[in-house]
C-alpha cells in the first residue's frame, strides 16, 4: 500500500511537470505576444523593446521556462504581462473562492439528485420511474450548458422575475447576496453532472444486488430496505466516489462557461481573458494550477479507492 | 434472463445462416426495431441531419449571412420559418447551415481523435515498457489541463476556424481512446494466438495490426459513437465564447454555438424565439448521437455495459 502511493505520487509529479512543459511551450508558439496585446495601449516601438526585454521576452527558451519553473518552487508565480502590478498568484487566490463554491453546489446538486433517483430507478428496475429516470439521464447529458444558462437568465429574468447580480459579492461580505448569485449556475453546472451520477450509481447498484451474498441476505429472510439500505449500498457506493472524482476534475474547467455567463470572476474566466490578451505568465499560472488540482484530486481518488477495495492489486 | 435472449437475437439476425426462410428473418428484424423505438427516432433524426447538412445550400430558405434590415427580430412565419435575429439574417437558414459544421465537426474530430489515441495506445500497450509509461503520463497530463481551457490555448495558438476546431477536439480525444485502447491491447495481447504468430516468426507490425486490432475494434467503435456528441457540445461552446467558428464565416456561415452569443441573444427580450433554435438544434442532434452510441454498445459488445455505466 505504501509503495503504491509513493508510486502514484512519483508518476503524479512526473505528469505536473509535463504539464508545465506543455503550458509553456503552447503559450510561447502562439503567434503575436502580450506586446501586441499593449499595443492598443500607445505604446511606442522604442519603448516595446525595452518592455520586450525587461519582460524577458527576448531570453532562450530554456532560460524563460527556468526562471519561471525556479520562481514557482518559491510560490512566486510572477506578475502579470498585461496588467503589471497584478500578481497572478495573487489573481489566482481572487478566482479560487469563486470557482471552489460553483463546484461545491454543483457537486451537491449532483450528489443529491443523482444518489437518490439512481438508487430507486435501480431497486424498481423497469418500473416507470426508472423509465423517468433514465430519460432524463439522457437528456441531461444533451443539454448544453451554455444553452441551459442562457436561458435561465433570459427567460428567468422575463417570467420568473430573477435578477442576476453582475457584481461579484463574496461569501463572507454578504452570504445571502452571494448565495442568491452563485446557487443558479451552481444548480445548472449541477444538473448537468447528475445525469452522469445517476447512470453510475443506477449501473453499480444493479451490480451489487445481482451477487450472492444479496441473495444470501434475502434468503436469511431480511427485510427489503434492509438488504439494499445495509448491503447493497455500501458496496455500490464505491464506484461512485470515483465519478464524483471526475466530475471535480471536470469542473475545474468546467465552470467557465457559467463563470463568463453570470459574470463571475473565477479561474476559468480568468485563463479565458489571459488567452486572449497573450498574457504568458497569466496563463502558465492559472493553467499549471488547475493542472496540479486535477493531479491532486485523481491522486486522492486513486489512493482511496486502494485504500476501499483491499482486492485489487496495484501491479 | 432477457439480457441473453437478447443478445442471442442481435447475433441471429446478424449471423443468421444464410438457407433460413427470408420472411423469418425480416419478422425477426422488425421485431427487434419494434422494441427499441426510441433507437428508431434516434436514427430517423440522424439521417435528417445528415439529409440537412448535405443538401443546406438548397434546402436553406435565404443566404445564411445576408442580411434584411426590414425583417428584424421577426416571429416565425411563412417567410422566416424560425425567425430572424437583430440585424435580419434568416434563423432557419443558419440552423440549417449549422447542422453542417456541427455534425462535421462532431464527426471529423472524433474520427481523427480516434485513429490517433489508438496508433498511441497500440504502441504503448504493445511494447510496455519505459515508452509505454512516457506515453501515458503525457497523456494523463494532457487530461489534466481543463478540456475547454486547452482548446481556446490551441486557438489562440493555431488560429480560428472550422479546421483548428477539429484539431483541436483531436487532441483532447486522442488520450481518452489511448486509455481505452491501451488497456483492450494488454488484455488481447496475454492470449495463446498471439504467441502463436509469434513463434511462427510474425513480425511486431504484422501481429498489431492483423492479430490485435481486429478484436479489438468493438471497443473503438462504441468509444468513437460515444464521443461524437461531446464533441459536438464543445464544439458549441467554444463557438459560444466566440473563439471556435465565427458567425458570418465565408465557408460554413455560422454555427449554432456562435448562434448563441451573447451579442446575438442580448434581443431575446423583444424575440423569445431568439435563444430556443440554435440551442434546441444542438440538444436534440447530441441526444440523437448519444442514443445511437448506447445503442451500438448494446449491440455490438454487451460485456462494455459497465464501463460506461448504462442498464446492466
Amino acid at each position: 500500500m505504501l509503495s503504491y502511493i509513493a508510486r502514484r505520487v512519483a508518476a503524479s509529479t512526473l505528469v505536473l511537470f509535463l504539464v508545465s512543459v506543455i503550458v509553456f511551450l503552447m503559450v510561447r508558439a502562439a503567434p503575436g505576444d502580450v506586446i501586441l496585446s499593449k499595443i492598443r495601449q500607445r505604446v511606442s516601438p522604442e519603448e516595446l523593446e525595452v518592455l520586450r526585454g525587461r519582460l524577458g521576452l527576448e531570453d532562450p527558451l530554456y532560460q524563460q521556462y527556468w526562471d519561471w519553473l525556479s520562481g514557482i518552487l518559491t510560490l512566486d508565480f510572477g506578475n502579470s504581462l498585461y496588467r503589471e502590478h497584478e500578481s497572478v498568484l495573487g489573481r489566482i487566490l481572487d478566482g479560487l473562492p469563486v470557482t471552489v463554491e460553483l463546484i461545491v453546489i454543483a457537486l451537491a446538486t449532483s450528489v443529491l439528485i443523482g444518489v437518490p433517483v439512481g438508487i430507486i430507478a435501480a431497486v424498481k428496475q423497469n418500473s416507470f420511474v426508472d423509465l423517468v429516470a433514465r430519460i432524463f439521464s439522457v437528456t441531461g447529458l444533451a443539454l448544453p450548458l451554455f444553452w441551459l444558462g442562457t436561458l435561465a437568465i433570459v427567460y428567468g429574468t422575463k417570467w420568473f422575475g430573477y435578477t442576476a447580480s453582475f457584481v461579484y459579492v463574496p461569501i463572507w461580505e454578504d452570504p445571502v447576496a452571494n448565495l442568491k448569485q452563485f446557487w443558479l449556475p451552481g444548480v445548472l453546472l449541477g444538473y448537468n453532472l447528475s445525469s452522469i451520477t445517476m447512470r453510475v450509481v443506477r449501473s453499480s447498484v444493479l451490480g451489487v444486488m445481482r451477487q450472492d451474498f444479496i441473495r444470501t441476505a434475502r434468503a436469511k429472510g431480511l427485510a427489503e430496505h434492509i438488504v439494499v439500505g445495509r448491503h447493497v449500498l455500501k458496496n455500490a457506493m464505491i464506484p461512485v466516489m470515483t465519478i464524483l472524482g471526475n466530475q471535480i476534475v471536470f469542473l475545474l474547467g468546467g465552470t467557465l462557461i457559467v463563470e463568463f455567463l453570470f459574470h463571475l470572476p473565477g479561474l476559468g474566466f480568468a485563463a479565458f481573458e489571459a488567452i486572449s490578451v497573450r498574457d504568458y505568465t497569466m496563463i502558465q499560472g492559472i493553467v499549471l494550477f488547475l493542472g496540479a488540482m486535477a493531479i491532486a484530486v485523481n491522486l486522492l481518488v486513486d489512493t482511496t479507492y486502494a485504500w476501499l477495495d483491499p482486492r485489487i492489486k496495484y501491479a | 434472463m432477457s439480457q441473453i435472449a437478447q443478445v442471442d437475437e442481435t447475433a441471429a439476425i446478424y449471423f443468421e445462416a444464410p438457407g433460413q426462410p427470408r420472411t423469418r428473418r425480416a419478422a425477426r428484424a422488425l421485431r427487434f426495431w419494434a422494441r427499441r423505438p426510441a433507437v428508431v427516432v434516434a436514427i430517423a433524426f440522424a439521417a435528417i441531419l445528415v439529409f440537412v447538412a448535405i443538401f443546406a445550400p438548397q434546402l436553406a430558405t435565404h443566404d445564411p449571412i445576408s442580411t434584411d434590415p426590414a425583417a428584424r427580430l421577426e416571429s416565425p412565419s411563412s417567410a422566416h420559418l424560425f425567425g430572424t435575429d437583430a440585424v435580419g439574417h434568416d434563423t432557419f437558414s443558419n440552423i440549417v447551415y449549422g447542422a453542417r459544421v456541427s455534425l462535421l465537426v462532431g464527426v471529423l474530430a472524433t474520427v481523427f481523435g480516434t485513429i490517433l489515441g489508438c496508433l498511441i495506445g497500440l504502441v504503448s500497450g504493445y511494447f510496455r515498457g519505459a515508452l509505454d509509461g512516457l506515453i501515458q503520463r503525457i497523456m494523463d497530463g494532457i487530461l489534466s489541463i481543463p478540456a475547454l481551457i486547452l482548446l481556446l490555448m490551441f486557438g489562440a495558438l493555431a488560429g480560428r476556424g472550422l479546421w483548428v476546431v477539429v484539431l483541436g477536439l483531436s487532441i483532447i480525444i486522442a488520450p481518452l481512446a489511448g486509455r481505452v485502447m491501451r488497456s483492450a491491447v494488454l488484455s488481447e495481447r496475454e492470449n495463446m494466438y498471439i504467441e502463436a504468430a509469434r513463434a511462427v516468426g510474425a513480425t511486431d507490425l504484422r501481429v498489431m495490426s492483423l492479430h490485435i486490432l481486429p478484436n479489438v475494434m468493438p471497443v473503438i467503435i462504441v468509444l468513437s459513437s460515444i464521443t461524437v456528441g461531446s464533441a459536438m457540445l464543445l464544439e458549441g461552446a467554444l463557438s459560444f465564447l466566440g473563439q471556435g467558428i465565427q458567425p458570418n464565416d465565408p465557408t460554413w456561415k455560422t454555427s449554432w454555438g456562435a448562434m448563441l452569443d451573447p451579442a446575438n441573444i442580448a434581443y431575446t427580450e423583444q424575440q423569445p424565439w431568439l435563444a430556443f433554435f440554435p440551442g434546441a438544434s444542438l440538444a436534440l442532434a447530441v441526444l440523437a448521437f448519444n442514443m445511437l452510441g448506447d445503442f451500438l454498445r448494446d449491440v455490438l459488445d454487451p460485456h462494455l455495459r459497465g464501463l460506461f455505466g448504462e442498464k446492466q
